[in-house]
């Protein structure tokens, strides 16, 4: 099964540069039946994935979210099956470059340093602590997503209210779309991390009771904060377009720097006191 | 006989001119009936449009085309065309061939990549079929031409965007909006444009349209018209709340939206986007409001500007558009090419040699050393006077006139030569 997995740790992020390279011609208004394949090969490069995740998971019992590759590979996985959804909910292929970019990018930096036999916590082969990751990981999977919608949205937002009509106005969804999915993924996004604090806050009270001053701990609950301030903002107070998606860029901005800053300073996801 | 056009359009003629000499469907067909045993014109096609009158044909020459379709504008029109020289083009062989898929795939029509022209081809040769004009070489030349407007509209972007301004400031409701049937729009103003703009609305499927207008009157004889709800004037800004586009077309002199009263309205409809499409001059609407957010004011210049630019993004198209007019007239060429009666000999004797060399290579060890020169000697003198007559038959079909292409195709289909002998179907 080793040889299996090495053969998909290549095979994953090779598809995934195809299928972008792909969506980039259609984006960029190629025509013609080469591009009619963007999209089976975009349910290709999915079902190779999940099975190369389904293939880990058999090899190492365990679900692969010890080490900073390994979540990557996650990540890239969600973020493709978000965009997925977003392909068949607006039958429009334009904003794949950008998502599957994004995913091929963490793919490639995932197949580079996953080790295939890896010291893991005993922690991380509890099922049920697998809730707190798992969440987590689909939170910011679903952040990424929001962010990549809400930049786009602010790139065609500028070209509209400048009268400029290039290329993104030619090429992207309607504006309305890419508030939706911004929104939509956030939401997503806030009720995952919500469940990852949740299921964090049960595990830390028994096993690391000084969790509160985790750095991570602060950041997330940071980013929690602006995620729902700016969902509250959407929903209650009418905040839309620029205010409320820049607000949403924020957060991800800070969980970004939580999450490089976690791998960088602290070697790890937490550093209990 | 060769493939000839004549004809002309707004690139030569003035309007005055093409109006002249424009048929109708059934003049055309008419027209077409009226030459049926033409021998010097045994297959032709009238296509008449606002922008052009040409006729598409197989004949004796491209003089006796010209001489055909001066007498026939001459005739049916009174105009002798022989006064407007310029005004004629000519075309013969693959030049027509050309300008036929020029024509097919737009790029020859006044507004580059406009949809309705492949349909006028496709009418134009329903009539020919109807006259009984249409033969083999005209059949394959409209199928080659279709296919051509279909790749054009498919591979290239020369049919995309809007090249009008009315169809311009509809279009931007799709790049902000998604689902245009849940929306509602608002036209103030009841002249001819704003009406054009609503009944555009209403064809992209915006759900409820409301006109408002100072006399109200006015405002409920456009809304009858449009299948629209009336809305006094004085309710524009209570209804501004709720809709998602507004049209804005009076002839005030002055703005009668003003920046307060919008900043008023997306405060009240919690900063949903409004779409703001300022189609009068002098303008209505405050050129402030388009610095509130969520706010997407357009006037004249600024759908000008779009229309310009997509003009200019399909006129770029156009090299992507030759290659495929190119690579179909290779491709027809090849076809019209073997449609001479030498091709169709050699292709006949080429068939029955390998058929002859095939069961040869079969039978051959059934005979003796010393024979086997002697069967082969007997089977080429099989083969050559089994295809002396027929040979000699296909070298005068064009005796025939307009028959020839018909015979010549009807031997190709019996022994499966060319394409066909490849299982190659080309539909005619």
């Amino acid at each position: 099964m080793d040889s299996l997995l090495a053969v998909l740790r290549c095979a994953v992020p090779t598809l995934y540069v195809i299928t972008t390279a792909f969506y980039g011609m259609v984006f960029f208004g190629q025509r013609g039946p080469l591009v009619r394949i963007a999209r089976p090969l975009f349910l290709l490069t999915l079902l190779v994935h999940g099975i190369y995740l389904a293939t880990f998971v058999a090899h190492h019992q365990r679900i692969p979210l010890a080490a900073g590759a390994e979540i990557l590979t996650v990540i890239a996985f969600m973020t493709a099956l978000a965009y997925g959804y977003v392909e068949a909910r607006t039958r429009t292929l334009s904003t794949g470059f950008f998502l599957l970019g994004f995913s091929t990018v963490l793919q490639f930096a995932s197949s580079g340093r996953i080790a295939l036999e890896l010291e893991v916590a005993p922690l991380l082969r509890i099922p049920a602590f697998g809730v707190h990751t798992g969440a987590a990981i689909l939170g910011y999977a679903s952040f990424a997503v929001s962010a990549i919608y809400g930049l786009l949205f602010l790139l065609l937002y500028a070209e509209l209210k400048s009268s400029r009509f290039g290329l993104l106005y030619r090429r992207l969804p309607p504006l309305e779309i890419l508030a939706k999915m911004n929104i939509r993924a956030a939401v997503l996004g806030l009720a995952s991390l919500t469940l990852a604090i949740v299921a964090g806050v049960v595990w830390a009270n028994r096993l690391h009771p000084g969790y509160t001053r985790d750095p991570m701990f602060l950041l997330t609950i940071l980013v929690w904060v602006i995620y729902s301030s700016s969902i509250f903002a959407h929903y209650r107070l009418g905040w839309r377009g620029r205010r409320a998606i820049l607000l949403s860029i924020c957060g991800f901005l800070i969980m970004g720097i939580a999450l490089v800053g976690a791998t960088v300073f602290l070697h790890g996801f937490h550093r209990f006191a | 006989m060769e493939l000839v056009i004549v004809g002309l359009s707004h690139r030569t003629a003035p309007l005055d001119l093409r109006e002249r000499v424009a048929f109708d469907a059934t003049e055309a067909e008419e027209v077409l009936r009226s030459m049926l045993r033409d021998e010097e014109m045994p297959e032709r096609l009238l296509l008449s449009t606002c922008n052009r009158t040409e006729l598409y044909a197989l004949a004796s020459s491209t003089d006796a085309g010209r001489a055909r379709f001066e007498h026939i504008v001459r005739d049916r029109r009174g105009v002798d065309l022989r006064q407007e020289p310029d005004s004629l083009y000519v075309h013969g062989g693959p030049e027509m061939v050309r300008h036929l898929f020029r024509v097919a795939s737009s790029i020859d029509s006044m507004i580059v990549g406009e949809a309705q022209v492949l349909g006028q081809v496709h009418e134009a040769y329903g009539i020919a079929r109807r006259a009984g004009t249409a033969g083999p070489l005209l059949h394959r030349l409209a199928d080659a031409a279709f296919r051509v407007g279909k790749r054009v509209r498919s591979e290239t972007d020369v049919s995309v965007g809007a090249v009008s301004v009315a169809s311009a400031a509809i279009s931007l409701t799709s790049h902000i909006f998604w689902d245009m049937e849940t929306r509602s729009a608002l036209l103030i103003g009841s002249g001819e444009t704003g009406a054009l703009a609503a009944k555009h609305l209403k064809e992209r499927g915006v759900g409820k349209i409301l006109v408002a207008n100072r006399t109200f009157e006015k405002a409920e004889a456009l809304a009858r018209d449009l299948g629209a709800v009336a809305v006094p004037f004085d309710d524009v800004e209570r209804q501004l709340a709720s809709v998602s586009i507004l049209v804005t077309a009076t002839s005030s002199p002055v703005p009668i939206v003003r920046h307060d009263t919008i900043r008023r309205v997306m405060a009240g409809r919690r900063n949903r986007p409004l779409l703001i499409l300022d189609i009068a001059v002098p303008r209505d609407v405050e050129h402030s409001v388009k610095e509130l957010g969520n706010v997407f004011l357009y006037d004249l210049d600024d759908l000008q500007e779009l229309v310009n630019r997509n003009l200019e993004r399909r006129r770029k198209e156009i090299p992507k558009v030759d290659a495929i007019i190119q690579h179909e007239i290779d491709q027809f060429l090849k076809w019209y090419g073997g449609l001479g009666a030498t091709p169709v000999i050699r292709e006949l004797r080429e068939r029955f040699e390998q058929v002859r060399a095939e069961e040869l290579e079969k039978h051959i060890h059934r005979f003796c050393e010393k024979d086997r020169a002697q069967v082969e000697a007997l089977t080429r003198s099989l083969v050559n006077k089994l295809l002396h007559e027929p040979s000699t038959s296909i070298r005068g079909f064009h005796r025939h006139g307009s028959r020839a292409l018909e015979r010549l195709e009807t031997v190709r289909e019996l022994f499966g030569l060319g394409d066909r002998g490849k299982g190659d179907d080309d539909g005619d």
